[in-house]
């Protein structure tokens, strides 16, 4: 009795006692307020009070450049590597120009020729001039003979009116003098003839020389052709992309993936997208800084370029064929030295865009005025 | 005359243990089924909770909690980055898809996007790699739960490789994410590995998680994101209290919960207040002598309450430590159980009920002793 008494006296309260001290460290050992966490990376904050973000592009200061070859041709050679700086007018692939060598050849060839012809030509005025003077001479001989002749018809037809000379004599000068006449008038018409050549040469020579003018220029053509077989940087600055090799077919025209893109890398150009509801709030020139993705604390001061006035639908969708776009852009263009920054051409970084405190009508400034 | 009641509660040691099991039953009941209904709800906020990085979500105004998305255009974290006072903000998508595992079976996952530069809304704790193993291709972080229900009886490793949408998924971590309502796997991935996970769809960004600069109100920095970009704009709380808030409203959970708390409420009144009427009936006699040695009604009534409180704090006592016991136990013998434990609040305010009960049991037995003639100890 004495003992089951202890145990009412002392045991349960005990008992109570152990269990709500096992339920306090429980409940304590559970309780923990909520810790606020910091993000693994850095997450990109703006520096600016006030400020518009807008995701934003590296790209050329000249923009992408997509090279492109006039006529198609395998590649036969490539001079350059990514990253390359370049200049102005130095080679960067080549294709095939054995083809185009030998249109130059034979447009040299069809050259000489037509050279060849103009002499042979010259040639041969050379000789119708000797011909014109033996005719002139021929011509001379019959004149001296018809004059001669008229003398005779004169001295004879006095000589038969007194009786003096046989009339048969006389009927011989007659006839002599209208020999010598018909003999002057052939080399009358040799002369003529002759000189008549020289004209006849005279348009061959100028038909070979239109020849040789129109040779010249097909060769001309052939060596612009040859020269267009190399395609060459059309300004100084680096090369971003090669998408050609060796033993390629390079084709011609505007391709979806250009044979190799190169551009002017300094400065190189922020192209941010911002939001068509943003675009009322940006003002230009205002401060601007980027911050690359993935580490935030890699930041550079952007100089203001441009606002392109043209509000563009947003481009990284889906690019689903069915997808409607209702998303536009206004995109504003900023200038970085790549020293300041380590941004790669293509890189996407975060542009904030300081503004002022009160929200002005700013995009009046920004849309072309009509007047 | 306090070690004259004490020495009359233990005399009757039957009523005395019967008063102790009563109270110990109510406290039990109560604080066990409200700890599991508030374990139960705040399992509907679990992904709002895990996020530890974010002081403001933003959502598209049509969301009322976080399991209903409707998707933004991805342009408005940069309008929500632009409003005066937030510090950071970055992308976060939620949504369902289907995983299948090498082995052929199907399991409905929730699959989770955070920012791919910042890596921002994993939860915290980490059991197996690293957040920063996400930055891999093909890489997710799976949660333990889901590990140990895809792959029951092996141990969590790293390398396990599953297919979501046709796309290889490979797990390089897994984190102890709170349970989620839907019981699915939980699975952390990046928000571009995540849009090949779910197909093309063309808005895509479920929230914005905002950071509010140091000093800012975190409430206030809300208002005026919602009022720049007329987006929704929820500090954490809020949007957790509206995702409960949605559930206990929409289905009929806290009827079935409150109905039992209700039961457990009623019968402990009933049971205590029985048998402290019958207590104090029965040593009427006692009290009477009392009386009539001259002891006041005020002494008696300190006398009657201390027994009551007395057996109130013995039965409590042990009524929590029983709810602390059952949920030591269920948590560490079912994964499923996970998260359930009984919050300080659920204890203060079962500790109240208690309160309640006794002074009813009291009220409605003292009155007797009030009144009772002090010669009924010389009758038969």
């Amino acid at each position: 009795m004495a003992n089951g008494f202890f145990t009412i006296r002392y045991g349960i309260p005990l008992f109570a006692l152990a269990m709500l001290s096992f339920a306090s460290w429980s409940i304590a050992s559970k309780y923990s307020t909520r810790v606020v966490a910091k993000p693994p990376i850095a997450a990109p904050a703006s520096p600016y009070r006030r400020s518009i973000v807008g995701s934003g592009i590296v790209e050329p200061a000249s923009e992408v450049i997509a090279l492109a070859i006039e006529r198609g041709g395998v590649v036969t050679r490539v001079d350059v590597v990514a990253g390359a700086k370049v200049k102005a007018g130095q080679p960067l692939f080549a294709i095939d120009e054995r083809d185009y060598r030998a249109a130059v050849a034979q447009g040299e060839a069809t050259i000489a020729a037509a050279q060849a012809a103009i002499a042979s030509i010259g040639q041969r005025m050379i000789l119708q001039q000797d011909a014109i003077e033996q005719s002139r001479a021929g011509l001379d001989v019959a004149d001296a003979e018809h004059a001669r002749a008229t003398l005779d018809h004169a001295r004879y037809s006095e000589l038969v009116r007194n009786l003096s000379a046989p009339r048969q004599r006389f009927e011989t000068a007659v006839a002599d003098v209208r020999k010598a006449a018909a003999g002057s008038a052939a080399a009358k018409a040799i002369l003529s003839g002759a000189r008549h050549q020289v004209e006849l040469l005279t348009a061959q020579r100028h038909e070979a020389e239109a020849k040789l003018a129109q040779a010249k220029a097909a060769l001309e053509q052939a060596q612009i052709a040859l020269d267009k077989t190399v395609v060459r940087a059309p300004i100084a600055g680096a090369i971003l992309k090669v998408n050609v090799r060796l033993g390629e077919y390079a084709q011609a025209g505007v391709l979806a993936t250009p044979l190799m893109t190169m551009g002017s890398v300094d400065p190189l150009h922020v192209r941010a997208d911002i939001d068509e509801a943003d675009a009322s709030r940006i003002h230009l020139g205002a401060p601007a800084v980027a911050q690359l993705r993935g580490n935030p604390s890699v930041s550079a001061t952007l100089a203001f370029v441009r606002v392109e006035p043209y509000v563009l639908p947003k481009k990284s969708l889906t690019g689903n064929t069915t997808e409607r776009v209702d998303t536009r852009v206004l995109q504003a263009i900023y200038s970085f030295s790549p020293k300041d920054f380590p941004a790669f051409v293509g890189q996407q970084v975060d542009v904030f865009i300081e503004t002022p405190e009160a929200d002005s009508a700013s995009q009046a400034a920004l849309v072309p005025n009509p007047g | 005359m306090y070690g004259v009641a004490l020495r009359m509660l233990l005399g009757d040691r039957a009523k005395y243990v019967g008063l102790i099991f009563g109270i110990a039953f109510s406290t039990m009941l109560m604080s066990n089924q409200i700890s599991i209904f508030v374990g139960l709800m705040s399992r509907t906020a679990s992904q709002i909770l895990d996020v530890r990085e974010a002081d403001i979500w933003v959502m598209d105004p049509r969301v009322e909690y976080v399991d209903e998305i409707e998707a933004m255009t991805d342009t408005q974290l940069q309008r929500v980055r632009g409003v005066d006072g937030v510090d950071w903000a970055v992308p976060y998508y939620k949504g369902l898809t289907v995983a299948h595992t090498r082995g052929g079976s199907l399991q409905q996952v929730i699959v989770i996007g955070v920012d791919d530069a910042t890596l921002t809304g994993v939860a915290s704790k980490m059991l197996l790699g690293s957040v920063e193993n996400l930055k891999q291709p093909d890489a997710m972080i799976m949660d333990r739960a889901g590990f140990e229900f895809m792959w029951p009886d092996e141990a969590l490793s790293l390398g396990k490789v599953i297919e979501i949408n046709d796309r290889r998924a490979m797990i390089v971590g897994i984190c102890d994410a709170s349970a989620p309502f839907a019981t699915f796997p939980v699975v952390y991935t990046k928000y571009s590995t995540a849009m090949t996970y779910i197909g093309s769809t063309r808005k895509q960004l479920s929230f914005v998680l905002v950071h509010a600069r140091a000093g800012e109100d975190p409430h206030a920095l809300a208002a005026r994101i919602s009022a720049q970009t007329g987006l929704k704009a929820l500090t954490w709380r809020d949007f957790a209290l509206a995702t409960v808030g949605y559930y206990v409203k929409r289905t009929g959970i806290p009827v079935n919960f409150g109905i039992t708390v209700a039961l457990g409420f009623i019968v402990g009144a009933a049971v205590v207040g029985q048998t402290f009427y019958i207590f104090v009936l029965e040593n009427l006699r006692q009290f009477g002598a009392l009386k009539a040695m001259g002891v006041s009604n005020a002494t008696i009534l300190r006398m009657v309450l201390l027994q009551a409180v007395v057996v109130a704090s013995i039965g409590y006592a042990i009524g929590i430590g029983l709810c602390a016991g059952f949920f030591e136990v269920s948590s560490r013998v079912s994964i499923n159980l996970r998260g359930f434990e009984l919050p300080w609040q659920v204890a203060v305010g079962t500790a109240g009920a208690v309160l309640v009960i006794i002074v009813i049991a009291s009220i409605a037995s003292v009155r007797k002793v009030m009144v009772v003639d002090p010669a009924i100890v010389f009758r038969g």
